[in-house]
């Protein structure tokens, strides 16, 4: 204790003024106007090279500027509105997640009238990954946490919300070796410590597959919702902000899904064969108010607006300890 | 009034008028009416009288205005990012935000400063009742905060603040959180957590942090002030913890985060607390121990324990390569000062140290005096480790078992919107709240005499 305390201000840690805020936002946002869009919208463009992936970003503790949804897991099916909109049951077996309507005819208007998984309501987003097996066994999910973060070399002021409907697939399901793990990685839980392949891990932290999406747009409204390869339309922006082909700067969505594995990893196996075939599916459906509002408040305004929590696997976690201790 | 100040005044003044010139939308002429005394020049906007939506009014109102909110149920969620603004409810146990289940936060201040909220109920939220991030400068008083998702009464990355006259219950994880700052300069007043997971929660928070005067009971566990890597600015220290009525938490009732249900059944515990001071608190009725000094296990860590004491704004994560990252983090609980509590009817220990063979020596810097108790672990604690003494004697005698902590079975969490939380009593509400002037939390915290602070008297339930 200290009698002579009195108060201390200390300079704001992010001195953001509204004016200025609204003045630097401004900027990108003539630019989009003025700009022609060069990119002709047929125009499948290079998919299969995305030479930038996101830069290394893996510590969810310390990029501090974030929202987060925390979503348990919906249904499992042989669905994929994506890739196969109008056949069900073509797809491999995912894991879906969010909302609860989620099946091979959705729409962004299914979506957005129906109901979610998430914590908060506002966030109807389908979200999936292949489902993982263990022995043949489907392991079912915890959920997710799904963290939108602004791309490292990208200006806050500058990130836009993803349109409505917006579809992205990250990761590779048709992968042979091992990919990036800026893009794909498997950990514990939130720790830093990424590999390509599975981890073993303590029964506090459980094993999650950790799959981050572009965070650039091609722009250009309804006609680049998609594109013929699923994938064109947005690219990573590598660290340095996005590419003049995909000039509008989107939240990166690192999704990390969680399952109930601890210890020696035996016998797992993705749904599209191989564990090497990580990915994760994102078709937006945020209420779009909601998600400006977060986008506003916390990405560009540059605090931390949600931290999940640990809740569900204390009884592993004392196992765990009373091994360790 | 200094020069900034006035500034500011003038230039809310004339966007005022512009407001009232050119606005047409809102239906309103710009809200509210403008109290041009001169001296202390405000706008009140009311709700629902001047903005149909307490989100409008904010949205409209300039530094140094009152948002003045009626009785009634508001369902809504509400982000406030204009600094000096106060947003006060007429009557305290009437004017209610309610989530129902769906919305993530009551109130939530996005990097404003100064923002004050008083005299309000938030319920039902998936997030938070009331939340503070990204601030400097900031008050909460009078504020009820139950049956919310994650906390009551939630502040991160913040400083230069006070939260009294409050009340939380029926969150998950804490009733009050305040976290991820260091020098945190600021004050917990009168503030009354029941039926949560934790009373109260400071990860990697402290300096300069007052808990003062304040209820904790029927949670599962009652202080909690702890260390962890998954959160910035690490480790918890200096928190001054004095004057508080803690007992019977040891509630199987309630919601309760996986922290919770660890530390089940403790009064005030320090997990890998450092530098903190826990003086003349009234503690009973704990089925394990009423002050426990112990350790925090962090599985799968994202960083190791920091060399060196530093403010927040100067930390940065050391980042060791992975291969240095070890699997098990333990924070022990160093050089905290527990003096003149009367700490009663503790399953396994009035009194406790216990850090699992960390912390460099047996009783890792704490000490124990002036204590009204009848059991430590281990025995005779003031003895062994004495304040302004060297620490001497045999730990291991009758040394508190961590491992009953963690092996034993808690029960389940029990869902925040179906456990049996009982609705808040009626509270005392703001004097005046309905013609007392804004009053911006631009001087925070207010000075405090914690030599005054008496040790409480037992209530009477």
């Amino acid at each position: 204790m200290d009698p002579a305390r009195t108060s201390h201000r200390q300079p704001r840690r992010l001195p953001v003024s509204i004016g200025v805020w609204i003045g630097v936002a401004l900027v990108p946002v003539l630019a989009l106007v003025v700009r022609p869009d060069p990119i002709e919208t047929t125009d499948p463009g290079d998919p299969a090279e995305p030479v930038a992936y996101a830069v290394p970003n893996v510590d969810l503790a310390t990029n501090t500027a974030r929202f987060v949804s925390e979503c348990g897991h919906s249904h499992s099916a042989n669905n994929d509105p994506i890739l196969f909109p109008g056949q069900p049951g073509e797809s491999h077996f995912h894991d879906f997640f969010g909302n609860t309507g989620t099946d091979a005819d959705s729409t962004h208007a299914t979506l957005a009238e129906g109901t979610t998984t998430c914590q908060g309501a506002a966030d109807l987003t389908a979200y999936w990954a292949p489902a993982l097996f263990q022995h043949g066994e489907h392991v079912e999910p915890l959920g997710v946490h799904a963290y939108y973060r602004v791309a490292p070399g990208t200006d806050p002021e500058s990130v836009r919300a993803f349109p409505e409907g917006l579809m992205m697939i990250a990761g590779d399901a048709t992968a042979s070796s091992p990919q990036p793990t800026e893009v794909v990685a498997w950990s514990c839980d939130r720790s830093p410590v990424v590999s390509a392949a599975p981890q073993q891990c303590p029964k506090g932290a459980p094993l999650s597959l950790r799959v981050t999406f572009p965070d650039c747009w091609r722009g250009g409204g309804e006609a680049n919702l998609d594109s013929a390869d699923h994938r064109s339309h947005v690219a990573y922006g590598g660290g340095e902000g996005c590419p003049p082909s995909h000039p509008v700067a989107i939240p990166q969505l690192t999704l990390a899904v969680r399952y109930p594995i601890y210890g020696p990893i035996e016998g797992l196996s993705l749904a599209p064969g191989s564990l090497l075939q990580g990915h994760a599916d994102f078709f937006n459906a945020w209420d779009p108010a909601k998600l400006e509002n977060e986008i506003g408040s916390c990405l560009q305004r540059g605090v931390v607006c949600v931290i999940p929590g640990s809740t569900g696997h204390h009884a592993a976690f004392a196992e765990d300890l009373k091994d360790q201790l | 009034m200094d020069l900034k100040r006035t500034a500011v005044l003038a230039l809310a003044a004339f966007t005022l008028v512009l407001s009232a010139c050119g606005d047409s939308g809102g239906g309103d002429s710009g809200g509210g009416d403008d109290q041009g005394d001169g001296a202390s020049e405000y706008s009140t906007l009311r709700v629902p009288g001047d903005y149909a939506t307490i989100q409008e009014a904010v949205d409209a109102a300039q530094e140094g205005d009152l948002v003045l909110i009626s009785p009634g149920v508001y369902k809504e969620t509400v982000d406030v990012e204009t600094d000096d603004v106060v947003i006060r409810g007429v009557d305290r146990n009437e004017t209610i935000l309610d989530g129902e289940f769906e919305r993530d936060n009551g109130i939530r201040v996005v990097g404003a400063n100064g923002v004050a909220v008083e005299n309000l109920t938030a319920r039902n939220y998936a997030y938070n009742g009331f939340f503070w991030t990204g601030v400097d400068g900031f008050r909460g008083s009078y504020l009820t905060a139950y049956r919310n998702g994650d906390y009551g009464v939630y502040v991160i990355d913040s400083q230069n603040g006070l939260i009294e006259h409050s009340y939380a219950s029926g969150s998950p994880d804490a009733g009050l959180y305040i976290g991820q700052c260091y020098p945190c300069h600021m004050v917990v007043d009168d503030f009354t957590s029941e039926y949560n997971g934790l009373g109260y929660s400071g990860t990697n928070s402290g300096g300069d942090l007052y808990l003062t005067n304040s209820i904790f009971r029927y949670n599962r566990v009652g202080i909690v002030p702890n260390s962890g890597s998954y959160e910035l600015c690490y480790p918890e220290r200096e928190t001054t913890i004095v004057g508080n009525t803690v007992y019977s938490n040891n509630n199987p009732e309630t919601p309760a985060i996986d922290v919770a249900l660890l530390a089940m059944g403790n009064g005030i515990l320090t997990a890998g607390g450092v530098g903190n001071v826990i003086e003349r608190n009234l503690v009973y009725d704990h089925d394990l121990g009423g002050i426990v000094l112990t350790v925090f296990p962090e599985e799968e860590p994202s960083d190791v324990i920091p060399a060196e004491s530093v403010p927040c704004d100067e930390a940065t994560p050391t980042q060791p390569p992975e291969e240095e990252l070890p699997d098990l983090l333990i924070w022990p609980s160093l050089d905290n000062e527990v003096i003149d509590n009367d700490v009663s009817q503790s399953g396994l220990a009035d009194l406790a140290v216990a850090n699992a063979g960390e912390g460099g020596s047996p009783d890792g810097g704490n000490c124990f005096a002036g204590n009204v108790f009848e059991t430590s672990a281990p025995t005779d604690l003031e003895t062994k480790a004495p304040c302004g003494g060297e620490p001497s004697g045999d730990f291991n005698e009758g040394a508190f078992d961590v491992m009953s902590l963690i092996t034993r079975e808690t029960p389940p969490s029990v869902d925040y919107q179906t456990a049996p939380t009982p609705e808040p009593p009626e509270l005392p509400g703001m004097p005046d709240a309905s013609d007392a002037p804004p009053s911006p939390a631009t001087d925070m915290p207010p000075s405090i005499d914690v030599d005054a602070i008496v040790l409480p008297e037992r209530p009477e339930d």
